[in-house]
């Protein structure tokens, strides 16, 4: 019996020692604050989230601003801090009316849970707080303004840990009020343009999208899709003549459409409407390289419940189906067993009722021998933007002007290779490659 | 139930893949030709001649040369008032016997065709004036810049000694430029990491004829702010003379009509107490009433003490 009870024990210490114990790595689970290391693992108890591992014991804070002197909160699992978010930056303010002034900006963090816009009238006014947006939000519309007055604004992003440090300030004069009589632009010389001139933009985005205007390449109007991703824009106080409008919308993840345009020729005191407006859905993929044999997901938004036609371009053109949820989100995961190993694009249109989008933006992906996932969106054109603001607009235009035709410094010529089309000369074909990634 | 849009979506995607994926050279080329009332003026009379482009579509950058011969027709003025083209890099400029222009749309054209600038000539002596087109550019709004094949179609003028009745609109514009915005922008890849402003508009009627600059110091306070600049003409990006950034920049655009639309931008910084003139002035102000206070109550004693020696 003894013999047996040792052969027992002897049996169930070789066994215990040939389990093998994967042990969570420490880093896994570190901020720029702390580091867990080497968390006890535990078979089967199921008290932790994550499938393997029980925290025991932490010293310190669990969270800022969760345990004060007056209040104590415990919850389980892991703790761990964000970090304070990245500052954003490319601040602008662009004037639409009397009352109105549109902010824009680049939100370089991923962590963020908001942002926090203050204004100030003049260069000797005093920062206030007028706003606070949710995360991944990079516009805000300022319109409870006076006539003919310098507003300065900044901002900052912040989360649970604390604030970014702020943006560059960025100012904007609302337009003057006309004066009683005439006498243009504040110059003379001229009359103000006919009151009424109008034009009212009306379609489908995404939902809680941005959608942009630009009159003439310029931004005109900002606004926010509803849940519905039904938007309208009007641009107004504009005289008659040919316009090029184009719209463009950001979904709430950061991806851009394509920029669709209008050529409108508007009638004096009258007011032009154009509806039916439906952008290309945004597209992406979460692999620039796919395994072949492994799926790779192609996805983005569209409108609520549309249908997404989804054409992988191969040496054949491939059709494929997907449908958006409520949110608008829709996704088709691919089987790159079905095309070769090589380069390969995607693209995609949706449909609603019996309204057809223009084509998305194209992505590219290769089948190869591994998987290589993508970067998350920068929100930054890929090309073009000269001065990095992550906007290709009249200054970018600017700078590749005061180039044009002229031999560049080396500086400079490192930008053009990199951001245009890398002949060392700044010509017209550069500026067609702006113009394609214009934002306004 | 089947979708019964399904095969027009289906037919329409194919037929936009085919339509963009044909070869570029299998696209009509971008034609370049002239509009004008009549194909004759006299000597002294003068004529517009309106320069188009057609099969415009989703091409974002156009340029070239107009070349005129200047003894049989000489360019007076060039309009650009109500033009397709929203930018200009190059142009429309005079340059010798020839009219340069290169230009933009941002994100493309979306129509077949339109208008991108006039020229106003006068019949300078008898003959056939052959107007034509050179070093001629089009651009494909595909992120690449793919050049596209482009043509020119000559007009000849007939410009004789008799009049030929030929005469130029006047223009009636009375509406100044588009408002538009001034971008104040410091960086390394222009003029050395030196502060610019940048800035463009339109004027639908007569067209931009050129931008001009004033930058001012501003001092006093509050309202009663004074300060003095000349106006210089200026082109975007226009290097700024106060790099500080402590003047009040303003840019007026000026129509060919001469209407004017004036835009500005607040200092970015603002003057130090001891370079603001109002300061010193009340700083003089206040040293003056002081003077002025002390003075009087040094008569004032003087005053007193005078009175007793009196008696």
């Amino acid at each position: 019996m003894r013999n047996v009870l040792t052969a027992l024990l002897i049996a169930a210490l070789i066994t215990g020692a040939a389990i093998p114990v994967r042990v969570s790595r420490a880093t896994d689970y570190s901020s720029t604050h702390f580091t867990i290391k080497d968390p006890v693992v535990e078979f089967g108890s199921g008290f932790g989230t994550s499938s393997g591992f029980q925290l025991w014991g932490a010293l310190g804070q669990p969270g800022i601003g969760f345990t004060t002197t007056t209040a104590f909160g415990l919850k389980s699992g892991f703790f761990y801090f964000l970090g304070i978010p990245a500052a954003p930056d490319g601040l602008g303010a662009s004037v639409i009316s009397q009352t109105q002034i549109n902010l824009s900006w680049t939100d370089r963090s991923g962590n963020e849970a908001g942002f926090s816009i203050e204004r100030k009238t003049g260069v000797g006014g005093t920062y206030a707080v007028i706003a606070t947006t949710t995360a991944n939000v990079a516009a805000y519309s300022d319109s409870t303004l006076s006539a003919g007055t310098a507003y300065y604004y900044r901002l900052r992003s912040f989360n649970i840990d604390g604030f970014s440090s702020y943006s560059a300030e960025a100012n904007a004069t609302t337009q003057s009020a006309p004066p009683p009589g005439g006498g243009g632009g504040g110059g003379g010389g001229g009359l103000p343009p006919p009151s009424g001139t109008s034009v009212i933009f009306r379609g489908r985005a995404y939902p809680a999208s941005y959608v942009t205007v630009l009159k003439d390449g310029q931004i005109a109007g900002l606004t926010k899709a509803g849940p519905d991703a039904m938007f309208e824009i009007t641009v107004s106080s504009i005289s008659a003549g040919i316009y090029s409008f184009g719209i463009w919308g950001e979904d709430i993840k950061g991806y851009r459409s394509p920029t669709q345009t209008f050529i409108t020729s508007l009638v004096s005191g009258a007011t032009s409407v154009i509806s039916g407006i439906f952008l290309a859905p945004t597209i992406t993929t979460d692999k620039t390289e796919v395994k072949r044999g492994n799926a790779i997901d192609i996805f983005g938004y569209s409108a609520p419940l549309a249908n997404v036609s989804v054409i992988i371009s191969s040496e054949e053109e491939l059709l494929k189906k997907a449908s958006a949820d409520t949110a608008g989100a829709w996704l088709y995961k691919f089987d790159s067993f079905e095309v070769n190993y090589g380069d390969h694009a995607a693209r995609s249109r949706s449909v609603v009722v019996n309204d057809i989008s223009d084509f998305s933006k194209t992505v590219t992906f290769q089948v190869g021998t591994r998987d290589v996932y993508g970067q998350p969106p920068t929100k930054c054109p890929k090309r073009a933007d000269l001065n990095a603001d992550c906007k290709v607009n009249l200054v970018d235009f600017s700078i590749a002007a005061y180039w044009y035709k002229r031999a560049l410094s080396a500086a400079f010529a490192l930008i053009e290779k990199d951001r245009l089309n890398g002949d060392g000369l700044i010509n017209l074909q550069d500026f067609s490659i702006m113009a394609y990634y214009w934002t306004g | 139930m089947r979708n019964p849009f399904i095969p027009f979506v289906v037919l329409s995607i194919v037929c936009t893949g085919v339509v963009l994926s044909l070869p570029v050279a299998a696209q009509a080329p971008v034609e370049f030709f002239f509009k004008t009332s009549q194909a004759s003026l006299g000597t002294g009379e003068s004529l517009e001649v309106e320069v188009w482009a057609k099969n415009l579509r989703r091409i974002n950058a156009l340029g070239g040369t107009m070349q005129f011969p200047a003894g049989l027709a000489a360019a007076q003025s060039i309009r650009t008032g109500d033009s397709i083209v929203n930018f200009w890099v190059d142009g429309p400029r005079l340059s010798g016997d020839a009219v340069i222009f290169a230009g933009v749309i941002p994100n493309g054209f979306a129509g077949d065709g339109g208008r991108l600038f006039s020229v106003v000539f006068e019949g300078a002596g008898a003959g056939e004036a052959v107007l034509s087109f050179e070093n001629l550019e089009a651009f494909l709004n595909d992120g690449q810049g793919t050049a596209m094949p482009v043509s020119g179609a000559p007009l000849t003028l007939a410009v004789t000694l008799q009049p030929q009745g030929a005469a130029v609109p006047v223009l009636a514009d009375v509406i100044p430029p588009q408002p538009f915005e001034l971008s104040v922008a410091c960086a390394q890849e222009v003029y050395e990491g030196k502060c610019f402003v940048v800035f463009a508009t339109q004027d639908k009627e007569s067209g931009v004829d050129h931008y001009e600059i004033r930058e001012r110091r501003l001092h006093g306070l509050g309202v009663l702010k004074i300060g003095v600049g000349k106006w210089y003409r200026a082109q975007s990006p226009q290097l700024l003379r106060d790099q500080q950034l402590k003047s009040r920049i303003e840019v007026r655009a000026i129509d060919a009509a001469g209407n004017r639309r004036v835009m500005s931008v607040e200092p970015m910084r603002a003057l130090a107490w001891y370079e603001d003139i109002g300061a010193w002035l009340l700083i003089t102000l206040g040293i003056v009433l002081f003077v002025v206070v002390v003075v009087s109550r040094i008569k004032k004693k003087i005053a007193r003490i005078g009175t007793p020696r009196s008696r």
